[in-house]
This record gives structure tokens, C-alpha cells and sequence, in this order.
């Protein structure tokens, strides 16, 4: 893997292309539909021949929230950011966000970056994908 | 197609109980019965909603009724199944296979905040989790600041759906809250998911409704009480928007649209309606969805008090989820159970008068079903 690599613990949704990580789309070969995460089959027209779409790293942030109660399976601190972007293909993305609140609008333009996320108890680090303000 | 119409009515206060669902399932099934002057000997089937609670729990609950080798379907639609299984149950009576037919929903549950409960995730769906992504109440709070973005609605009038629902709540003795709280309670309460607080959560809780529903044709065989007609039924699953791929809306307005159609109505003949209010946002959002406002102007029809018990389209008189509970299994039944109550009259201090028109609307993350009902 010279040009990309996988993201350890992220290998179905994210590379790390030259210029960075980017998530792994999919885009169908028949209706040209992209969509996140990749799946085998388009969700639009069913078709089975389905590529591997490199996303873009930024987008516009659509909405946000920040949460105090902790879903199921987070070991991770909270309160937290999480939100979708919506990125220029038209694709959009449920994920963490890395900011202050006081600098989280809606439309604001936000950037991809793969980091470690938390350690859970057994001590496992969990990378992940996040948005940050660009 | 001949016309199914519901004959009895029964439920039990949402809440928390030490009985086994199979003897509160029984009970209210009996009641249900009773209410519509029917004995068992007469049920020709039995649909059985719930959640998760086990293998062939609708043919254990009606066990000690008497085992009689009728067909009992178990129906597992997530919170909209005890409305799936109504729409199951009126298509095979309008075909004719069935003429008389019970209901029951039926729902035990944690406490605690409720995510996807599948079974064998994919692993793409494992890692989503474990990142904190998927709940329920953080997809209500982005929907409601992308509301608040958009139609300029406010976190008073997301307090104040609350607000209205626990006082109609606390008007009725099968909610699960049964008192009022103040605005103040409200966005004061603990913060879930900003901006939802505590109490504009729905609460967990255990809960029991059944109901009878035959063919039109042999109805006045039974029950002394007005026959209620299921005049549209509609259920959709998840509709794929792009840019929407797990949001409440579009399902929402496909499914009130075919149920308007087949009933020969629209949202201005409402006299009552039960929607589902999860989140204080969704009740916004659904005015909306439902067409009782224009797109966007869902606060302003909770701001005009047009919702509430007096005004001129009452919703969610038994409280909602909000207030009388979202025992998942039993929650669709439950908002039926109350639209057979308002328009037969037998709804107490929280009586719509004159209700002839009432409509129920019942959703999970991928299912939602709009019914509407008649005198």
C-alpha cells in the first residue's frame, strides 16, 4: 500500500490517501448514486456493480447536536459533539465533531480528520473519523 | 374489500409492573373482550405486537384463555407494530378470511437510552456505535437544530410540546406521568441531547392494550357502543432520500397521504389526533407532516394552542408518549385505544366534543403508519 492505507479498526470507511484520510464512498456504476458508508448494493436502483468513491474532506456542517447521555457501546467521555456534514458530491456524514460550542453554526465549513478517539476499559483504543471547523 | 371497524377497547396505565406480560397481556386481552361484547369462542385470529420479548409470546399470553388452534400472528414492527398488526388484521378481514379478530400489544422495558436493537450489526454499523453515533435522542436533537435553523422554531416551543402533552396527560388515569409540568420543569430538566432535555424525552415503561375489530357487516351482532370504522390505513417503510437516509418526514408524509386517499379526507376534517411525539420536535415536525400547517409552521400552530384539548385539532389528548409512555410493543395500540375513546365520547375531562374524525400516526427509525378512524 504505497499511495493509500488503511486506517487500523476503520478499514471498511476510511484510507489515508496523499493528501490525507478521506472515507470510503460508494458509488454505483449504474445510476452513478454515491453514497457512505460503501455497500454492496445501491440503495437507489439495487445495482450490484458498485465502485470505490474516495469522498471529499470538507463539507458544510447541516446540523449538530451536543450529547450528555451516553448511547450504547460509547465508552468515550462526554458531553460530545456529533453532527452530519453534508460534503459536495451531496453525500452526508454522521460523525463526531471536534470543536468548541461556541464555534459550532450551522453551514460553517468543516474538515475530515482520523484520530484516536478513546481508550475503552479493556484499554483499546478506538480511532475514528471527525469533523473539525476548517 | 368489505369494511373492518373496531368493536372493543381496552388498556392498562402505562408504567412499571412486577406482573408477567403474559398474565397483563391475558387480562387486558379479556377486557378488551368484554368491552366489545365478544367472547373468545368468537375470535377467529390474533395478532400480537411486541418488541423483543421472546419466542411465540402472543400464543403464550393467550394460553390461559383456552387453547383453541386459531391462528396467533406475532408481529415485531418496532414501536409502530401494534398499529402493523391493525393494518395486518384489516386486510384479512376485508379479504374475508377473518370476521372477527383480536389485538394485543404488549411491551416490558430497561431504562435507559434506546439505539438500533439489531441483533447481528454489520461491522460497519459495530464501529458507528462505538463511536457514539447512533442513538435516538441525538437524532431528534439534530433534527430539531436543523428545525430551529430553518423555521426559526424555538427551545420554548419544543419545551412547550411537552408542556401541552403532560397536561393532557394528567387528565388522564391511563398515563404513565399523570401530573403537569411547568416550562421552567421542562428545560430545566437534564440535558439529553442538546436540545432536548429529560422531560422532552418519551418515557421506557411496560404496557398492555388490546382491541376487537370484525368485519362492518356483522358488527351490530355484538357490542351495544358505536362501532369505530377504520376508514384509511396506509404503512410505510423508509423512503430513500438522499440527504434524509434515516430522518422522520418523508415516510411520514407518503404514508398520511395514501391513508387521506383511501379514507376520502384530509388533515381540515380532523377532530382528534394521536401522533407520535417521541421527541418534543417530532410533534412539531409531524403537524407539518401530516398537513395540518404549512412546511415550517409547526411552532406557530403550538404558539395558537390550536392542539390542545379546546383547540380546534386536539392532539395527543391521552398525554402522547410523552406523558402516557412508549411501551414500544404496546405504544401503537395505546394511541388507537384512545381515538376509539374520544370518538365514541367515553374520554373524560379530556373529551374532544363532537369528535367524529380521528386520525393515529405510529413510527419507528424505518416504519410509520397512518390511520384514520371514524364514527
Amino acid at each position: 500500500m504505497s499511495k493509500t492505507e488503511e486506517v487500523k479498526g476503520l478499514f471498511l470507511l476510511v484510507r489515508h490517501g496523499e493528501e490525507g484520510p478521506y472515507l470510503i464512498g460508494g458509488k454505483c456504476t449504474s445510476c452513478q448514486a454515491v453514497f457512505f458508508p460503501k455497500q454492496s448494493i445501491c440503495p437507489r436502483c439495487t445495482g450490484q456493480s458498485i465502485e470505490e468513491s474516495p469522498l471529499s474532506r470538507k463539507g458544510k456542517l447541516y446540523t449538530y447536536t451536543e450529547i450528555y447521555q451516553k448511547p450504547p457501546d460509547y465508552d468515550g467521555p462526554s458531553p460530545y459533539f456529533i453532527g452530519r456534514v453534508v460534503l459536495p458530491e451531496g453525500v452526508f456524514i454522521l460523525a463526531q465533531l471536534k470543536a468548541a460550542r461556541e464555534d459550532l453554526r450551522i453551514n460553517r465549513d468543516m474538515e475530515l480528520v482520523v484520530e484516536p478517539i478513546y481508550r475503552d476499559e479493556g484499554g483499546a483504543e478506538l480511532v475514528g473519523y471527525r469533523f473539525k471547523p476548517a | 374489500m368489505r369494511n373492518a371497524v373496531i368493536l372493543g377497547a381496552a388498556m392498562k396505565r402505562f408504567g412499571r409492573y412486577q406482573q408477567s406480560i403474559l398474565d397483563l397481556g391475558a387480562e387486558c386481552s379479556l377486557n378488551a373482550l368484554k368491552d366489545a361484547g365478544v367472547e373468545w369462542k368468537d375470535i377467529n385470529a390474533a395478532y400480537c405486537s411486541h418488541v423483543l420479548m421472546g419466542v411465540t409470546v402472543g400464543q403464550f399470553i393467550l394460553m390461559p384463555l383456552g387453547p383453541r388452534g386459531i391462528p396467533i400472528f406475532n408481529v415485531d414492527n418496532g414501536c409502530a407494530g401494534g398499529t402493523t398488526a391493525m393494518i395486518l388484521a384489516r386486510q384479512a378481514i376485508g379479504a374475508g378470511i377473518y370476521d372477527i379478530v383480536l389485538i394485543v400489544g404488549v411491551q416490558k422495558m430497561g431504562k435507559g437510552v434506546l439505539g438500533p436493537e439489531i441483533l447481528d450489526l454489520p461491522e460497519t454499523d459495530k464501529i458507528q456505535r462505538k463511536m457514539g453515533l447512533l442513538s435516538l435522542p441525538s437524532k431528534y436533537a439534530m433534527i430539531a437544530r436543523r428545525h430551529m435553523e430553518e423555521c426559526g422554531t424555538t427551545v420554548e416551543q419544543l419545551a412547550q410540546v411537552s408542556v401541552k402533552n403532560h397536561k393532557h396527560g394528567a387528565l388522564n388515569p391511563y398515563s404513565q406521568h399523570q401530573r403537569e409540568f411547568t416550562l421552567e420543569e421542562v428545560l430545566g430538566s437534564r440535558m439529553i441531547s442538546d436540545p432536548l432535555t429529560l422531560y422532552q424525552c418519551a418515557p421506557t415503561g411496560d404496557g398492555v392494550a388490546a382491541l376487537v375489530l370484525c368485519a362492518e357487516e356483522i358488527a351490530q351482532k355484538y357490542s351495544g357502543k358505536p362501532p369505530i370504522k377504520m376508514a384509511g390505513a396506509a404503512l410505510c417503510s423508509q423512503v430513500y432520500v438522499p440527504d434524509d437516509p434515516t430522518g422522520i418526514d418523508a415516510f411520514t408524509i407518503k404514508a398520511a397521504h395514501e391513508a387521506y386517499e383511501m379514507a376520502g379526507c384530509g388533515p381540515e376534517d380532523l377532530d382528534v389526533v394521536e401522533l407520535h411525539d417521541c421527541f418534543s420536535i417530532a410533534e412539531i415536525c409531524h403537524y407539518e407532516n401530516l398537513g395540518m400547517c404549512p412546511k415550517g409552521e409547526g411552532g406557530r400552530l403550538l404558539d395558537e394552542g390550536a392542539t390542545e384539548v379546546g383547540g380546534h385539532i386536539p392532539v395527543n389528548t391521552s398525554g402522547g408518549l410523552l406523558s402516557r409512555g412508549d411501551p414500544t410493543g404496546a405504544t401503537g395500540v395505546g394511541q388507537v385505544v384512545e381515538i376509539v375513546w374520544q370518538l365514541r365520547g367515553e374520554a373524560g375531562r379530556r373529551q374532544v366534543s363532537d369528535a367524529k374524525v380521528g386520525l393515529t400516526h405510529n413510527l419507528t427509525g424505518l416504519v410509520c403508519s397512518v390511520q384514520i378512524l371514524t364514527r
